[in-house]
């Protein structure tokens, strides 16, 4: 899989590099318009995480570029501006996703695997860790086989665990993720150790084993073992 | 006081003093006037009798006239000419008449005769009398011209000034930006008006430089807030990271999640201020509430805290939808954030009110500036001091009425949707 990121800043570029690659992506990167757009005629990508306040240019003209040439490849949108027109404009233009800045790797790292599933397995696909089996386009969760019921936050969440397994994601990154800027007010994120505490119980009383991991104080990890 | 009113009422106080003053003056100068007239002519009439008494023959009693009299004097005691007022008995009209008399001695030989002649005062004293009315009439007409010409001077002359005073009332940086310079033709208004183009122009171009300023920064500040973050992310994933390490990141990680907060709100504000929250629709209140309180439910799990929801009618207002999340969502976060553990909340919604009340500790700042940015009043980790700014600035947006009450314990947050505050502005009169 490969993925471009377009991005003028070169620490974030490189923040985003680093992270994505150790998915085992092969991830290539440009910091300016020029750049991206040579990089777009000459190569062909899986996913494209594109930066709209470009030097030089917009955005939204690379991602005008990309679907005049490859109308399978994912692209997501990355802006600083919050705002609901960048938003509109870029779906319009035929992306499938928005970011807003600052974001957290690990859920740039979701959506990316979550465009990438949509679009390789053209819905049937699924998501496999040993004994747990998650169906995105149904949104359902099996253990050995066996369906489980989960709340759509809980699902989320562990679709989520699921995106970013082995890495370690802060729990405002996963409060982030589920609530959106309803957290921003939060005092304490206290009642998101409730809910990974229920998710684990459902898990484990299916026949799950516990990959749960507390990081210390951080926040928590996927993990096997 | 109007301005017309206060010098109409110099004017008038001085008219009124001058015609007071010069009514007494007058009367007092009508009336030496007259009273030496008629000494005049009861001298004259003297020295005709004198003339004649040096030829007629001297009888005691001598009445030529009721109002002269010539009698003998016994006592000799020598005195010139004597003019004096007497209020005398008038048989004919039945009361007392002022008289003037004149009193002179005359010597026949041995004998002394005394003249006195009067002449009656009356017809004086009734060209006196109609002063005074002449003089109201007069004070009736001035007025009636003050106010008169006051009017005039109102609405024709002060016209300029109170357009500018009118509009200046009205000034909204956001909305009026600059009042624009208006000729008239009196010189100080224009220059009023120009002075006031001046200074509009001056505000408008600190107000947008520090718009700007507030608007760059907080864009500024997300980039290295994003590196941080996200160089944060990386390094946890380390595997040789101490206990001492985490405990570290994690405080950087509070750190830069407070400036991500603060960022959001700065930028926040500044679109709100920026007017780019325009589209308006019809929002059903009760629905996007009840969304809400369903968002924040753990939290007000984690916390303990009994929620009583009382909606008492149905609420659609015509607002922004974001803005009106952001709104509710503010209000109830920040009822649980300052809430005590096993507190309460109680919320209640109708076509009007939307009443958010909440049991937590005493306000430590001012009530009064529970609304302006900044300003804290617990020392909340993730609380930068803006929620609430953020919602009075909603608030005035869709001009919604918002007002603070603390009773004991208890704080309660109340926005009026339908504020008197919405009506326009006092005008003013001309």
């Amino acid at each position: 899989m490969k993925i471009l990121i377009i991005e003028d800043e070169k620490e974030l570029r490189k923040a985003m590099v680093s992270y994505l690659s150790e998915e085992g992506y092969l991830c290539e990167s440009a910091g300016d318009f020029e750049e991206a757009l040579e990089k777009i005629g000459i190569y062909n990508y899986d996913c494209y995480v594109v930066d709209i306040m470009l030097p030089k240019g917009s955005g939204f003209d690379l991602v005008k570029e990309i679907k005049k040439k490859d109308t399978n490849a994912g692209i997501i949108i990355v802006s600083a501006k919050n705002s609901i027109e960048d938003k509109i404009h870029g779906l319009e233009t035929g992306s499938d996703d928005y970011l807003t800045k600052p974001f957290h790797l690990s859920e740039l790292n979701a959506r990316v695997k979550s465009i990438i599933r949509r679009r390789s397995f053209k819905g049937n696909n699924e998501i496999i860790f040993n004994e747990i089996k998650v169906m995105p386009d149904a949104r359902q969760v099996f253990i050995n086989d066996k369906e489980i019921m989960l709340t759509g936050k809980e699902y989320d969440l562990l679709l989520f665990f699921l995106s970013n397994k082995g890495r370690v994601i802060p729990k405002d990154s996963i409060a982030e993720h589920l609530w959106g800027d309803y957290m921003d007010q939060a005092d304490s994120f206290d009642f998101i150790y409730t809910h990974i505490k229920n998710l684990r119980k459902k898990l484990v009383q299916n026949g799950s084993k516990d990959y749960l991991n507390t990081v210390y104080g951080i926040g928590y990890k996927f993990q096997e073992g | 006081m109007k301005l017309i009113y206060k010098t109409s009422r110099y004017y008038l106080g001085y008219t009124l003093m001058v015609l007071a003053l010069g009514t007494v003056l007058f009367y007092f100068l009508i009336r030496i006037v007259l009273i030496d007239s008629v000494d005049e002519a009861l001298h004259q009439e003297q020295v005709q009798i004198v003339e004649n008494l040096d030829y007629e023959k001297i009888i005691d009693s001598l009445a030529p006239s009721p109002n002269i009299l010539i009698r003998h004097v016994k006592v000799y005691k020598p005195y010139p000419e004597k003019y004096t007022t007497v209020r005398l008995y008038d048989e004919a009209e039945k009361e007392l008449v002022s008289y003037r008399q004149l009193k002179k001695l005359y010597k026949d030989g041995e004998k002394t005769y005394e003249i006195i002649i009067r002449q009656s005062l009356k017809e004086a004293e009734s060209l006196l009398a109609s002063l005074l009315p002449a003089v109201a009439g007069l004070f009736l007409f001035i007025l009636g011209g003050v106010f008169v010409i006051n009017t005039y001077i109102s609405n024709e002359v002060w016209h300029p000034f109170y357009s500018l005073l009118d509009k200046l009332k009205r000034y909204d940086l956001a909305q009026t930006k600059i009042i624009p310079f208006e000729r008239s033709d009196i010189n100080e208004f224009n220059e009023l008006s120009l002075s006031v183009e001046k200074m509009t122009k001056q505000i408008y171009g600190d107000f947008l430089s520090q718009k700007e300023f507030n608007e760059n920064s907080s864009h500024e500040m997300q980039t290295p807030v994003a590196i941080i973050r996200n160089k944060l992310e990386i390094l946890i994933q380390s595997g040789n990271l101490s206990e001492e390490d985490l405990r570290l990141i994690d405080s950087i990680f509070e750190a830069v999640k407070r400036l991500t907060i603060l960022n959001k709100g700065l930028l926040l504000l500044s679109k709100i201020e920026n007017n780019q929250f325009k589209e308006t629709e019809i929002i059903n209140i009760e629905k996007m509430t009840k969304n809400i309180l369903n968002n924040f439910c753990l939290q007000i799990e984690e916390k303990e805290i009994t929620l009583g929801v009382n909606i008492l009618s149905r609420c659609n207002i015509r607002c922004n939808s974001i803005l009106a999340d952001i709104l509710i969502s503010n209000l109830i976060s920040n009822a649980i954030k300052h809430n005590l553990k096993k507190g309460k909340i109680h919320l209640e919604l109708d076509q009007e009110h939307l009443t958010i009340e909440n049991t937590g500790n005493p306000l430590k700042i001012e009530p009064e500036f529970l609304f302006e940015r900044f300003r804290k009043n617990s020392d909340s980790p993730n609380s930068v001091g803006l929620g609430l700014a953020i919602v009075k600035k909603i608030c005035d947006l869709f001009q919604f009425g918002i007002e603070y009450v603390n009773e004991k314990d208890m704080h309660r947050i109340t926005v009026k949707f339908n504020s008197p505050k919405a009506s326009p502005p006092e005008l003013m009169e001309g």
